[in-house]
């Protein structure tokens, strides 16, 4: 490991540990760790911003006299720092919010409207296709031919069986077919009984209220998958932090787990005992 | 003055406004033109915005440090920060990768700096998020007993170790050709019940987003001017 590694990996652990710290309660290293997050982050945008945007849109521009405007308006913004002329900034957001809702209009239309009904509105019972029924009659006939010619247990025979069965799934009412229907009217209900669910137009009793009713169970699954979802990706990011902080602990990087650690543990028992912890200012 | 300050916002929205959901449908050469030169506008425009954020970072955290208010030296953390990423941004040129094909300082920076910290933050809101769950999870009824199904599935379905009791062990993989392991019951939850009604969710979110956009452009809805003249 080079010594830029074994740096990288004693400051990774060091604001693992700090951020972690928290889990204990609020102390100066978790403030240490989130108040250099904000800093560090910051810092990267602003890089981003020059180096993606300032330089190759503004300072490299092939024509100047299209960039004047923008950065007019971009200067503008900052007119909020000004009381008295903080106004200007309105012609600013005007154009960012424009701009934002022109564009807002045909692409939620396109991408989220006429997508999803388009995904939505499937035939909700399928039959199998002549052609499918054909495949299965020319399957079947392959499977028969290839048994009387090879015998029951010949690897032809059983690769016949598997584009028998394939062909039968899909050229009969199969359990197959049958599954991918229900789940196509389960997905039809669920989208219409949550759409009826936020319709007031009509008041809520009788059938539409059962209808509703069923568009709130359906919410009620996709907040529960949603939790675990966001569960599963919050782990998943913390098992990465542990690998990482297991990988610190070893002699390669200088021990730089334990020996971190224990300098935290070291000062929150030492202010603890002189009393500075309960000084420490509140957010 | 006062047309400045209420009418010509209004008339730089509409126009604006106009202009960009127009392009969509009027694909012509000169359009696209316009089209491309509002999105550079917009980019840099947004810059700005950014900057906007930082500045009004730095100055609460500048008031902080000048006022020596309790912990103003946590502050001056925010801004050493600031400092180092940014100084970091510069030696490398703003590249991740230098001309040789290794890993600038920005990068090492990114990766030993930004990454744990984001990833740790994340990760500790997991602990909350879970123990939330914990005590506010109850089957009392049927809308509660499937929201806490449904989580229940995600996450121990997403386990190894549940594939492997489920499909190795009890030998639940396959029923009449339909795929039935943990990972496609899973997935069956996330892609049909959730899409369903994500998918209702994401129409009634579509339409009012499409409302207020055209609320904005026409001038009924001004939040964004502000308060005042």
């Amino acid at each position: 490991m080079s010594f830029g590694d074994i740096a990288g990996l004693w400051l990774a652990t060091g604001l693992t540990l700090f951020l972690f710290s928290f889990l204990y309660r609020d102390n100066p290293f978790y403030k240490l760790g989130e108040h250099l997050y904000l800093g560090v982050t910051i810092g990267y945008m602003l890089v981003k911003l020059v180096y993606e945007t300032w330089i190759p849109k503004v300072w490299n521009a092939e024509n100047y006299a299209l960039v004047i405007p923008p950065v007019i308006i971009g200067f503008l913004l900052l007119t909020r720092f000004v009381p008295k002329v903080s106004w200007l900034s309105r012609w600013s957001f005007a154009f960012i919010i424009g701009y934002g809702s022109g564009l807002a209009i045909p692409a939620t239309f396109t991408s989220i409207i006429l997508k999803q009904a388009e995904a939505t509105t499937r035939p909700l019972v399928t039959v199998p296709t002549a052609a499918e029924q054909k495949a299965l009659e020319a399957a079947e006939k392959t499977l028969a031919d290839t048994r009387a010619a090879r015998g029951n247990e010949a690897p032809e025979t059983r690769a016949a069986e598997k584009a028998a069965l394939s062909a039968r799934r899909s050229g009969t009412y199969s359990w197959v077919r049958a599954y991918a229907d229900v789940t196509t009217i389960i997905l039809f209900l669920g989208v219409f009984s949550v759409l009826f669910y936020f319709f007031f137009s009509i008041e809520h009793k009788g059938p539409v209220r059962i209808f509703s009713r069923v568009g709130v169970l359906f919410l009620m699954i996709y907040f529960g998958a949603s939790y675990g979802y966001t569960v599963m990706g919050r782990f998943a990011l913390l098992y990465d932090r542990l690998l990482d902080v297991r990988k610190a602990s070893g002699g390669d990087a200088w021990f730089a787990t334990p020996i971190i650690l224990v300098l935290m543990i070291g000062v929150l028992v030492w202010r603890h005992r002189t009393g500075k912890a309960s000084e420490e200012p509140s957010h | 003055m006062l047309f400045a300050k209420r009418q010509l916002p209004l008339i730089i929205c509409f126009v604006v406004g106009v202009v960009t959901a127009l392009q969509d449908f009027v694909p012509t050469n000169f359009s696209q033109k316009v089209s491309i030169w509002l999105s550079d506008w917009y980019i840099i425009a947004a810059m700005f915005a950014s900057l906007l954020g930082f500045g009004s970072v730095a100055l609460v955290h500048s008031g902080r440090i000048r006022r020596q208010m309790k912990g103003w030296g946590y502050s001056v953390l925010v801004f050493v920060g600031v400092v180092a990423m940014f100084a970091v941004g510069v030696i490398s040129g703003g590249k991740e990768v230098s001309d040789s094909g290794s890993p600038t300082p920005l990068t090492w920076m990114y990766v030993y700096a930004m990454v744990p910290l984001q990833a740790t933050m994340f990760s500790l809101l997991g602990f909350y998020v879970a123990s939330a769950a914990f005590r506010s999870f109850r089957a009392k009824s049927l809308e509660s007993t499937l929201l806490l199904a449904a989580a229940l599935i995600v996450l121990i379905g997403n386990v190894p170790f549940s594939n492997y009791l489920w499909s190795a062990k009890m030998g639940l993989t396959e029923w009449q050709g339909i795929k039935i392991g943990m990972p496609d019951i899973v997935g069956w939850v996330m892609s049909t019940p959730n899409v369903a009604a994500r998918r209702g969710v994401a129409f009634g979110v579509a339409l009012g987003a499409i409302a207020t956009a055209l609320k904005i452009i026409f001038g009924i809805e001004r939040a964004y001017l502000g308060g005042g003249d």
